[in-house]
């Protein structure tokens, strides 16, 4: 009986230690392995952001490249012309000395000329820094907006808000009034509706924007498909400017004559 | 002697000849060392110190040298718990491991009270085993978590820490069990002794000798 007893000591120890062994090395090798793989995901992820960064910057330089083109082409097409035909006024007006009725009415059509040229520039200037929204704040230059673009496209736009200001810095106001305004656009080209409602509220310190329309509508899957085979920038200057913006832009389609887009933004970065 | 006990005297031998290793890897790439790992040289040296010392009084007097080994026992636990508290004291408390430092002495002044000084294997070693396991997981835990290393098998950190890991958990159930062997049967101790111990000892000292060849190129 005794000597069954330290055969069992011994063999415990012995193969009770073996287990133990083996169970060090597992755990050293799984922290080795573990480790290896955490580093490429961390590297894998880094690399992403890094590429996602540069997509970001690229964007948004080529979306700048295009604002500059467009008001290249206002002043080249606009205020050149103008300009061009108001040099020729002036000729009419040496060629037509002795003439003080024709001189008049070259007078006139110059004065028109010039009228037209400074709505042009005041245009650009609106575009650029539109001056509701600069003096009067987000709101205010939303309503502003709604207002313009209900003139210019004929559609109804009701525009609510349950704030009259939000606090919000002035860049961020820029940026967000650019893409809503990038978004609208984009809506009465492509959507058609009839009627659109704009509406703003601030909830747990984040900002919600909801455009409901009765156009035809789109997914957000569908826009982002329709950004990356797109030779336009309207749709990848909407989904950058949300990005930088840090902003969440959902468009869904709600019923057979109602969709949404829905922008949601921290009101601080 | 018969051949099998010459067979584990040898085993014995080398196992105590191993202390040599990190030494020998100390003296030949010294050049300067960082706070983190003064703590294992200074173990380096005592281990040395202590097999040497074994090694002479069994061979020529037969002296019972337990008592060196169970003050080695004190000093070994104070210089790994505070190479761990270097290494954790980013993230931890310094002064948990000077309350288990302090600890850990009383409960060997209990154990050497109780048990003596010349017994083989106290329950203090037991203890020190469990303590030092337990660092080195959760050292392990910590690097696995913060992933501050980009070559683990370059940082002398996790060297050290797999010595520690291997020897101190690979002899824990040694420990734990061999005075019920010696007991019984001295042959089947003999044995035990110069093998799993022997094969965990040569392991720990190779392990602490990379980590500080890695220590000393980085």
């Amino acid at each position: 009986m005794e000597s069954k007893t330290e055969i069992n000591f011994t063999l415990l120890i012995i193969l009770g230690t073996m287990g133990v062994f083996i169970l060090i090395s597992a755990i050293i090798s799984f922290v080795l392995l573990y480790q290896k793989r955490m580093l490429a995901n961390k590297k894998d992820r880094s690399e992403m952001e890094r590429s996602h960064q540069k997509q970001l910057l690229d964007n948004s330089l080529e979306i700048a490249e295009y604002e500059r083109q467009k008001i290249a082409a206002n002043l080249h097409d606009e205020i050149g012309i103008i300009l061009s035909v108001l040099k020729l006024n002036l000729s009419r007006i040496k060629k037509n000395a002795g003439k003080p009725e024709a001189i008049d009415e070259i007078i006139s059509e110059s004065n028109e000329q010039i009228d037209s040229s400074i709505e042009i520039v005041r245009q650009i200037h609106r575009d650029i820094m539109p001056p509701t929204l600069m003096k009067a704040g987000f709101i205010k230059g939303m309503k502003e907006l709604c207002r313009q673009l209900s003139v210019s496209s004929g559609l109804q736009i009701r525009f609510n808000s349950d704030d009259e200001s939000v606090a919000m810095e002035k860049i961020r106001e820029l940026q967000l009034y650019r893409l809503t305004k990038e978004v609208l656009n984009n809506i009465v080209r492509h959507a058609k509706p009839r009627f659109v409602e704009i509406n703003i509220y601030v909830k747990e310190n984040r900002l919600n924007l909801l455009i409901l329309h009765n156009g035809s509508g789109i997914s957000t899957e569908e826009i982002k498909e329709k950004a990356k085979i797109s030779k336009g920038l309207g749709l990848k200057s909407i989904l950058t400017r949300s990005e930088l913006l840090n902003a969440k832009i959902d468009f869904s389609i709600l019923g057979a004559e109602t969709s949404q887009v829905k922008i949601e933004m921290g009101l601080s970065e | 002697m018969s051949n099998r006990e010459n067979f584990l005297a040898i085993l014995g031998l080398f196992s105590s000849a191993s202390a040599v290793i990190p030494l020998l890897i100390w003296l030949l790439k010294y050049k300067d060392t960082n706070l983190l790992f003064k703590p294992i040289l200074t173990l380096v040296i005592t281990n040395f110190a202590v097999e040497f010392y074994s090694v002479v009084t069994v061979i020529n007097f037969e002296l019972n040298n337990m008592a060196v080994f169970h003050f080695f026992t004190v000093i070994e636990f104070l210089l790994i718990n505070f190479f761990y508290r270097n290494f954790f004291a980013k993230f931890l408390n310094p002064n948990i491991f000077l309350v288990i430092g302090f600890v850990f002495i009383l409960i060997a002044f209990i154990d050497y009270e109780i048990n003596g000084l010349k017994s083989l294997n106290n329950f203090s070693v037991i203890i020190e085993c469990l303590i030092l396991t337990t660092y080195s997981l959760v050292l392990f835990y910590f690097v696995i978590k913060n992933l501050q290393y980009e070559n683990l098998l370059d940082e002398p950190v996790f060297w050290i820490n797999s010595a520690v890991l291997f020897y101190f958990a690979g002899n824990l159930l040694f420990f734990t069990f061999i005075n019920y062997v010696l007991a019984e049967n001295r042959e089947e101790h003999n044995f035990l002794w110069s093998t799993t111990h022997t094969f965990f000892n040569i392991t720990y000292n190779v392990f602490l000798a990379i980590s500080i060849w890695k220590a000393r190129r980085k």
